[in-house]
């Protein structure tokens, strides 16, 4: 094991930089295996800068400049060190001398309130905030926290790149269908909603306690379905009636990962609406029992936010940082870091599709953005009341 | 090497000071005594009389909460000026019971700490702890271990230990009770001969009388935390300023009398013994006035049993009594008696056998009899005294 | 030699017995410096069990978050925790919990340590030593393995349903099934003092029974099982305090039947929400320390006299065995019974999942084996890391806490210290203080005394917070020892000269040397799994073996988190054997 790390040194940081494009599907669980050298590593090694798209504007230099003498980023997300290598990798082609890029791994709300905690004690430590907690977000920014930064991509982006003011869009993770595939037949994994209510009730004791979702109890999950029952409210259908049919065959997951190992232990035959950043990575591994699929009547693409805080220690970092995954050579390792790239001139492949890629497929309508669109607290309350009771 | 002077220590345990529940109890009320240079000073007195509470103060290791104690112009404590000298502050030499040697350290290691605290150098050091093995008689043994040696042996490396940095006062806390009879007796008679070859000021604890008789200078008699007599011990054993400590030092009985015929002290006066009914001639320690009530002490081996059939003895040298039973004791006999319902012990060499329902009579010469104004029973164990021989608890 | 001429002789004998001057003690403040260390001693302990505590009281009693300006004085946190509806179902639970796996654990350790100690069964010397293995393992990792097996897609939970031909023959995912694995995770606790108090009674009692003409069941009965009602108590409250606080195995099992537990129901609030609501965290975990408290007391009223300290390690005196006859195998099937469902296949099922892309009873092993999880591990700098950053928190805080409690123990019990009593109460305290709490009070208190504020995130945070969660183990490891030497040894030093201090340096610390080792891995496998606190405290650059499983498991990447408790237990294994083969050096010596 030893061996395959450290043997291979610059080659394989060659793969990695290079041929790893190539590399395409299997990049997910690729990244996992092949990628073993430290982020720093490259740092020695200049490797010149690419040209600047020429709609950048001109004092951008200034900026770079200044971001010499900061010379490191906190980054506070709710991402593991892997979704965040080719990202970091990439950006350290550019500014070698952000030498110190630490990428503390949080849950989605923990980000704000560590962030918020540090703040009254005036001991800003992050520069950039990434993490799909709408709610906290929009507190976050009503709150004018966050730094209004324009940065120069975004006339190349669609329009809800920047939801709020200085609330940049990360990615758009697509929300997927798992199956336990040596547990169910190819016709016995519907690529639908509504598929799934019609194989559900007609084995109702089989899938008894057999199927998963994310928990509307916590705040990603509770995004999820309350995005799904406003859209398919707004198109004039009875959302409820989906989870009337579901939830009672349903167990709660908080997260993918737990959701992910169940289906391939066969705890659960189909998780619906588990996240695609953590499925897609994992496939190289339980590849030979999972599958999964879009969710052909109702995708829901989740906009992981990110911003620089008013207040952030390394402001110019901080702002490099985020035009860079805004970019077309960002989104790619977005992209290649397990989520969903929405740039729409960042191309898609089988393992890594772009929100253009899933909007082709499953159709305009279908396609639901989990944005900042949300009721008061009260609702949310009511809607965590009524989604739990439906629980079987 | 100065005296050593206790005032008025006074010490409680228990109740509020210390926390814990109950009564406080007083361990020791208003003790004084002074050491002096060079003197074999023994603290004597049964289990929980408070002599080695004493001692602790005296060393430091407890805090009196009353009194003063010097050694010559050092004050170890004085609560009136709230002034305590911790007990490393004091110079002080201690053996214990248990010998407290250090059992991960070599004999010599043992006796290296004290010095080492003192910072002297290696050679003195090496030269001090030869000198005080060789005082002990252990010159062989410094790189032994404790458990490697036998009791005796350890007790003699707690004192030199004790010895090696001359400290001005050396403090024994029964050194001897973890010894077998035998080794025992050896040891007392060696411990006396080193503490007269060093000349030290020593403090001894003990609960047995015969230690305390042949080793010391003179002798404190300790009871409930009080001090009852401090004497040679001559004065202890022949002149017992009190009942308790007739009791404690040799075998003692005690009965009840009416002074028939008064005297001053030294006078031979008459009692009427109230068991008996009959009288006896004694020697009046103080003045007695007829009609009083005296408590009498008679040790058991002023007594003589005679056989009835011995010839009546001399009107009022002796009482009436009945055999109970005779014990052999190697060198002669202890007489269970009953003096009129009460209990009574008698030594004696002669083989005395009772007449009809064992009754014997027993002669005690007038100056073999202890009188104690008043009525004293109350002060002493009932029957006799503790055995002479000092089978150590 | 000189020494034949007479005089110098004499000189010298005269020399060696001039008085000495005794040792001069310098003071500070006319104090000698015992009273600064034992006032010191107290001050440090005191502060850091504050720490934690205060915050979280104050937190209690304000209506927003800390830091948040504006927050008025508002006892309304507790009104609102109260009308929670969920609350009371949860401390139902958690006392349900509790209850069931103190009264398992209790009776098996009974069970097992009467058959391992006193009766001949055939390997019974092994399987004591196999018994003690899951405390070495966090109860993530326990609970991750049970999963495993006895999941409802288990291995053993698959084979059994087939037989029976049950579709579910059991359901893990319940209070039951909660209390049956964190009995497997704390039955040694209670095994550790019932086997050791089983070691130490004295077997004339026993021959007495047995010349009375009583056969050996008979004096196991009325003689052995009541001598160990001091061992039995203190375990039991142990254990029930433990279950109570714990965290991984309500969070593993019952957030999917969305059965709630003390543990997950502060983590829920503190961690999950969108809006944490720091006033209703502060609130329940108020009432939480102060139920413990009130359970900790109880412990020290019922143990008030030495018992309660019943030694770790005591005097290992040859003790009898009962030959049962053909019973010892019906023993040996109970205790390897245990063995093997226990902590057994579950451990296997770990190591299993280590080695394999995916693990499930529906794809054979062989054909999805690799090492994959392990070069995730490996090839992460950020996974190392945390290996080498658990390693040094458990080995320094092994240390500090080793020292910091000889020094409690020191002055708790071998001082005058006025205040001896509350510094074994202090010191003994964080027992009534779960991780969750500990690591948000010591957030809060790094915060918001500046001082304090380079500590933040920093691996010293840790190690303060996860050492004050393992100083009364330490304690409790030294106490025994210590109260088994002699007070005249030190009597005997302190007489010739040494103060307090030196009494200790010069003497005791040599004697009291197997405690402190023992302390120091028992601390040292306490830390090396704990990770509760370090949730809050951690950031980047102080990740722990715990937190990083934590991460990896929410992002799915479970053979990960198998391949790196692995690698903790393996380190565990060799700091535990190299310390048991000290520990024989240490005997001889």
């Amino acid at each position: 094991m030893s061996g395959h790390v450290s043997g291979a040194g610059p080659s394989r940081r060659q793969v990695l930089r290079g041929g790893g494009y190539a590399a395409g599907l299997a990049l997910g669980g690729g990244l996992l295996t092949a990628g073993c050298q430290p982020p720093k590593g490259a740092v020695g090694e200049a490797v010149a800068a690419e040209p600047r798209p020429s709609y950048y504007p001109g004092d951008y230099d200034r900026m770079v400049r200044a971001s010499k003498a900061e010379r490191e980023l906190t980054i506070y997300s709710n991402m593991d060190t892997y979704n965040w290598k080719p990202i970091v990798d990439g950006f350290q082609k550019h500014y070698p001398w952000v030498d110190n890029i630490a990428t503390t791994n949080l849950g989605s709300s923990q980000v704000f309130e560590r962030y918020n905690a540090e703040e009254a004690a005036n001991q800003q430590k992050a520069s950039l905030l990434v993490s799909g907690s709408p709610q906290n977000w929009l507190d976050f920014v009503s709150g004018r926290k966050l730094l209004d930064y324009a940065s120069p991509e975004l006339p190349h982006l669609p329009s809800f790149a920047r939801p709020r003011p200085g609330l940049y869009t990360f990615s758009t993770d697509c929300i997927v269908m798992v199956y336990n595939k040596v547990l169910l037949g190819e016709h016995e994994r519907p690529d639908s909603l509504a598929g799934l209510i019609t194989l559900v009730r007609s084995q109702p004791k089989r899938f008894k306690n057999k199927i998963t979702t994310y928990s509307a109890g916590m705040s990603f999950g509770l995004a999820i379905h309350d995005t799904y029952v406003r859209t398919r409210q707004r198109q004039g259908r009875d959302a409820w009636a989906t989870y009337d049919a579901l939830l009672p065959f349903t167990r709660a997951e908080e997260s993918s990962g737990p959701m992910l190992d169940k289906v391939a232990s066969g705890e659960y035959l189909i998780a619906y609406f588990a996240s695609s950043t953590i499925v897609f990575p994992q496939m190289a591994q339980v590849g030979e029992v999972v599958t999964w699929k879009f969710v052909a009547d109702g995708t829901p693409l989740f906009l992981r936010g990110m911003g620089v805080p008013a207040k952030s220690p390394h402001k110019n970092t901080g702002k490099l940082m985020l035009d860079y995954i805004l970019s077309h050579e960002g989104q790619s390792n977005v992209s290649r870091g397990g989520f969903t790239a929405y740039r729409p001139d960042v191309p898609a492949d089988a393992g890594h599709p772009t929100y253009t890629s899933v909007t082709k497929q499953v159709g305009k309508d279908n396609v639901m953005l989990i944005g900042y669109d949300f009721g008061t607290q009260k609702e949310q309350d009511a809607f965590v009341k009524q989604w739990e009771g439906r629980l079987g | 090497m100065p005296e050593l002077t206790v005032r008025g220590l006074t010490k409680r345990f228990g109740g509020a000071t210390t926390g814990t529940a109950g009564t406080p109890v007083t361990a020791l009320d208003d003790v004084s005594f002074t050491v002096n240079d060079g003197e074999f000073f023994t603290l004597l007195g049964p289990s929980g009389c408070g002599k080695s509470t004493t001692l602790a103060a005296i060393a430091g290791l407890e805090a009196p909460d009353g009194g003063r104690i010097t050694a010559g112009d050092v004050v170890f404590v004085d609560t009136a000026e709230k002034r305590f000298l911790n007990p490393e502050e004091r110079n002080l030499g201690m053996v214990f019971q248990s010998y407290a040697l250090w059992p991960h350290m070599t004999v010599a290691a043992n006796l290296d700490l004290p010095l080492k605290l003192r910072g002297l150098s290696r050679a003195d050091r090496d030269k001090r702890i030869d000198a005080a093995l060789e005082q002990v008689g252990l010159g062989q043994y410094r790189r032994r271990y404790p458990h490697q040696m036998s009791g005796g042996q350890q007790q003699r490396v707690a004192l030199a230990r004790a010895l090696v940095y001359s400290p001005t006062v050396l403090l024994l806390d029964e050194p001897l009770s973890n010894l077998d009879a035998k080794l025992r007796e050896q040891a007392r008679a060696w411990l006396k001969e080193l503490q007269e070859d060093v000349g030290i000021t020593t403090i001894y604890v003990t609960h047995d009388q015969t230690e305390a008789l042949t080793l010391s200078d003179r002798i404190a008699v300790m009871r409930d935390g009080k001090m009852l007599q401090v004497g040679t011990p001559e004065e202890i054993y022949e002149r017992p300023a009190d009942p308790a400590v007739a009791d404690f030092v040799g075998r003692c009985n005690f009965l009840l009398a009416e002074v028939a015929e008064g005297g001053a002290a030294g006078a031979e006066i008459t009692v009427r013994v109230a068991a008996t009914g009959t009288p006896l001639r004694v020697t009046a320690r103080q003045e007695h006035a007829a009609g009083d009530t005296v408590t009498l002490g008679i040790r058991a081996e002023r007594i003589a049993v005679r056989a009835p059939g011995d010839g009546e003895p001399g009107g009022a040298g002796a009482l009436p009594a009945r055999l109970v039973r005779r014990l052999y004791s190697g060198s002669r006999y202890e007489y269970e008696l009953d003096c009129g319902g009460h209990p009574m012990t008698a030594e004696d060499t002669a083989v005395v056998e009772g007449g009809t329902d064992g009754a014997v009579w027993l002669t005690v010469p007038p100056d073999g009899v202890y009188t104690f104004a008043g009525d004293r029973t109350s002060e002493v164990g009932t029957g006799a005294g503790a055995p002479v021989a000092g089978a150590a608890a | 030699m000189a020494d034949v001429i007479e005089t110098p002789q004499a000189r010298d004998d005269a020399a060696h017995r001039a008085p000495l001057p005794a040792p001069r003690y310098r003071r500070l403040l006319g104090a000698p410096r015992e009273r600064w260390i034992q006032y010191g001693v107290f001050a440090v302990l005191l502060l850091l069990v504050l720490a934690p505590v205060v915050p979280t009281v104050w937190q209690s009693l304000v209506s927003k978050p800390l830091y948040a300006s504006g927050g008025a004085l508002d006892p309304g946190n507790y009104a609102r925790l109260f009308t929670d509806e969920g609350f009371g179902t949860v401390i139902v639970n958690s006392l349900l919990l509790a209850a069931l796996t103190t009264v398992f654990s209790v009776v098996l350790a009974v069970v097992l340590s009467v058959l391992l100690v006193r009766v001949r069964v055939p390997g019974g010397r092994v399987m004591g030593g196999l018994l003690m293995w899951p405390i070495y393992i966090s109860p993530l990792v326990l609970a991750f393995g049970w999963i495993i097996v006895y999941g409802p897609a288990g291995y053993v939970t698959s084979a059994v349903g087939h037989l029976i031909g049950a579709e579910e023959p059991w359901n893990l995912y319940s209070i039951f099934g909660m209390a049956l694995t964190s009995t497997v995770a704390l039955t040694p606790i209670a095994y550790l003092y019932c086997s050791n108090a089983l070691r130490m009674a004295d077997s004339s009692l026993e021959h007495a029974a047995r010349t009375c003409g009583a056969g050996p069941l008979r004096v196991i009965r009325s003689v052995i099982l009541p001598m160990m009602r001091p061992p039995i108590m203190y375990s039991a409250l142990l254990i029930f305090t433990a279950s109570l606080e714990e965290l991984s195995i309500p969070l593993l099992y019952g957030k999917p039947v969305e059965i709630e537990l003390f543990g997950s129901f502060l983590y829920d609030y503190g961690l999950d929400e969108a809006t944490p609501d720091y006033g209703i965290l502060g609130a329940a975990s108020v009432l939480f320390l102060a139920f413990l408290a009130v359970l900790v007391t109880i412990q020290g009223l019922v143990l008030r006299n030495s018992r309660r300290f019943i030694a770790v390690r005591g005097k290992a005196t040859r003790v009898h065995r009962f030959d049962l006859g053909r019973l010892r195998w019906a023993g040996f099937a109970i205790a390897a019974g245990y063995l093997i469902l226990g902590p057994g296949l579950p451990l296997l099922g770990l190591i299993a999942r280590a080695f394999t892309q995916v693990l499930s009873p529906l794809v054979s092993p062989l054909k999805v084996l690799s090492l994959g999880n392990f070069q995730i591990i490996f090839g992460y700098s950020e996974y190392t890391g945390s290996i080498g950053n658990s390693l040094i928190v458990a080995v320094v805080g092994g240390v500090a806490v080793t020292v910091v409690a000889a020094l409690a123990v020191l002055v708790a019990r071998r001082s005058g210290f006025r205040a001896a009593k509350a510094v074994e109460f202090t010191a003994l305290a964080p027992q009534a203080l779960p991780g969750v709490i500990m690591g948000l009070g010591f957030f809060w208190t790094i915060l918001f005394v500046a001082p304090l504020r380079p500590l933040q995130g920093t691996l010293t945070a840790i190690i303060i917070a996860f050492g004050v969660a393992a100083l009364p183990a330490a304690f409790g490891a030294i106490a025994p020892m210590v109260m088994q030497i002699g007070g005249e040894l030190d009597a005997a030093a302190r007489s010739v000269g040494a103060d307090w201090w030196r009494t200790f340096s010069r003497v005791l610390l040599r004697l009291i040397t197997p405690a402190l080792l023992a302390s120091f891995v028992l601390v040292f496998v306490n830390m090396i799994k704990a990770f509760s606190a370090a949730v809050f405290l951690g950031n980047a650059d102080s990740q722990v073996i715990g937190t990083t499983s934590l991460t990896l498991w929410t992002n799915g990447n479970t053979g990960a988190v198998a391949a790196l408790s692995c690698l903790q237990i393996a380190i565990t294994a060799v700091v535990v054997v190299a310390a048991g083969r000290l520990f024989k050096v240490n005997a001889h010596a």
